[in-house]
């Protein structure tokens, strides 16, 4: 079996948290993902940049529209996930709007974090 | 001019062609007015020939220092920057401003944080006069501006101008936060009426920048008609203080503005296509162009309304329509039509006016001045407030 495994957190928390609080959040990371990959667990991960960088696609009518922020109703639940590479958002929103959920459900996209 | 104002007018220009460089809004910013603050330091005594040029190669400059602090190994790309930089033109000028406007208003940003940015950089206002414009506090603003910004960078927010296919989706949504900038401006509250007049002429500026690269658009002519009929009232809009339409002095309407309008519409109108736009315009050009309040053809503006609310339904034109049917006499239909619209527009100012104006038609001189009370409680807006009070207070006068 596989399982996607959901991180939440409160964003007031990671924004209060200082360089050296952060590195050493990092290094648990790196220590909890260098466990499963040994052994064998590992598929893929990636950290997401906060909300206020997602934008919500619903596709209605043929029409793409666009909210500027994160997925806020309650009355869907999630669903499935995609991580696809696409060169800007604009490209990012054409694919997420052929989504077929796009048409009744929506679609949060959001930039994964780059960690150098 | 002075310094500050000459900063001003080539700011969005050329923190465009910094961002277009540079590929970051923030760091362009950020050299941008370091090299503000050098060029007040140093143009009092001789002003450079060409302003831009002095502050896109100062800026790109300080654009390097502040990449090096952050990213030593970058230093041998950056100096191929500065040389790229400084080899522009006006017309790669305007591909710039272009392109920042269409970053600005992607569909990706909420209008507000749009109208915003637009304001912010492309314009080159300041967030005090912002926030006195959009009455929205400077903190806000600024924190507004700083998300917005972080989107767009997180999101690699496509620096490109959208391909022709896309294009028309892209540019109404770029036209219509020119078109709120543009009324912001023009029924400003903040009572400084430079700053309103500076900003209707950067918004007509804008628009006119895009009937430049996409001539074949007939709603960016019908833009750009409306902005331009409405814009020649603005000297007979507000001589002291507000004036309302039917007071205005018409000699004072700028008639080279009128006519350019009028030449843009019927252009527009040829392209075939009719948006809002189109229509808007027209009924802005009846009022500029009738010789009297009265010898307006209030009949063919009733009928451009109607047709305006089959493109968008507001009940704001709905009470348009009813205002206008005071004016052809027809008291009854606008009295059907206020009460349609009176809970919808139970907290909005000029509804009350309307009623006010159906009440003193019919003698209730105590109802109209409720209404006016009620109008003056609601406003926001100082200059509205004050052009209220006085009427009331001759009302009141007249009748006790």
């Amino acid at each position: 079996m596989k399982y996607l495994c959901l991180i939440f957190e409160a964003e007031t928390l990671a924004e209060k948290r200082d360089e050296k609080a952060n590195q050493a959040l990092f290094a648990e990371y790196d220590e909890f993902t260098k466990e499963i990959e040994a052994s064998g667990n590992h598929i893929g991960g990636e950290a997401l940049l906060p909300t206020d960088t997602a934008t919500t696609i619903r596709v209605r009518n043929g029409e793409t529209l666009l909210t500027d922020g994160p997925f806020a109703e309650t009355k869907e639940q999630l669903g499935g996930y995609y991580l696809i590479e696409a060169a800007s958002l604009d490209e990012a929103i054409e694919i997420a709007s052929r989504i077929p959920s796009a048409k009744d459900g929506c679609v949060e996209v959001r930039p994964v974090m780059l960690i150098e | 001019m002075d310094i500050a104002q000459l900063i001003q007018r080539h700011y969005g220009a050329t923190l465009a062609c910094l961002v277009n460089k540079l590929g970051d809004i923030s760091l362009a910013e950020d050299a941008l007015q370091e090299a503000s603050i050098a060029a007040l330091n140093h143009w009092g005594n001789e002003i450079p020939k060409s302003p831009q040029a002095w502050l896109i190669r100062v800026a790109s400059n300080k654009a390097i220092d502040l990449l090096r602090k952050e990213k030593p190994q970058l230093s041998v790309e950056l100096e191929c920057i500065t040389v790229e930089i400084i080899n522009f033109d006006n017309e790669t000028s305007g591909d710039a401003v272009l392109r920042l406007i269409f970053i600005c208003c992607h569909p990706a940003i909420n209008m507000e944080n749009q109208l915003l940015m637009t304001l912010k950089l492309v314009m080159g206002f300041n967030l005090r006069d912002i926030s006195r414009v959009l009455l929205t506090s400077e903190k806000t603003l600024e924190q507004r501006l700083t998300r917005s910004k972080r989107k767009i960078n997180a999101n690699k927010i496509c620096l490109d101008l959208p391909s022709r296919d896309k294009l028309k989706k892209r540019l109404s949504v770029v036209m219509h936060a020119l078109y709120l900038i543009f009324n912001e401006g023009y029924h400003s509250s903040s009572g400084n009426k430079l700053l309103c007049k500076q900003i209707c002429k950067q918004a007509i500026f804008m628009v006119k920048l895009l009937c430049h690269y996409y001539r074949d658009q007939s709603t960016c002519l019908a833009l750009l008609s409306l902005m331009l009929f409405t814009h020649a009232r603005s000297n007979a809009r507000c001589v002291h203080s507000f004036i309302p339409l039917e007071d205005h002095d018409r000699s004072l309407y700028d008639q080279q503005a009128i006519q350019e309008a009028d030449i843009l519409l019927q252009k527009s109108l040829r392209m075939g296509e009719v948006s809002s736009y189109h229509i808007e315009a027209a009924i802005s050009g009846l009022h500029s162009q009738a010789k009297s309040h009265n010898k307006t053809d209030w009949q063919q503006i009733y009928l451009l309304y109607k047709k305006l609310l089959t493109y968008q339904y507001s009940p704001i034109i709905q009470l348009n329509t009813a205002v206008v049917d005071m004016m052809l006499n027809q008291y009854d239909t606008a009295e059907a039509t206020l009460k349609l619209i009176a809970d919808t527009l139970a907290s909005y100012p000029p509804f009350y006016l309307a009623q006010a104006k159906l009440y003193l038609h019919t003698n209730k001189t105590h109802l109209a001045i409720q209404a006016y009370e009620t109008a003056i409680t609601l406003s926001h807006n100082t200059v509205e407030k004050t052009y209220i009070k006085i009427k009331l207070k001759y009302l009141k006068k007249r009748t006790f």
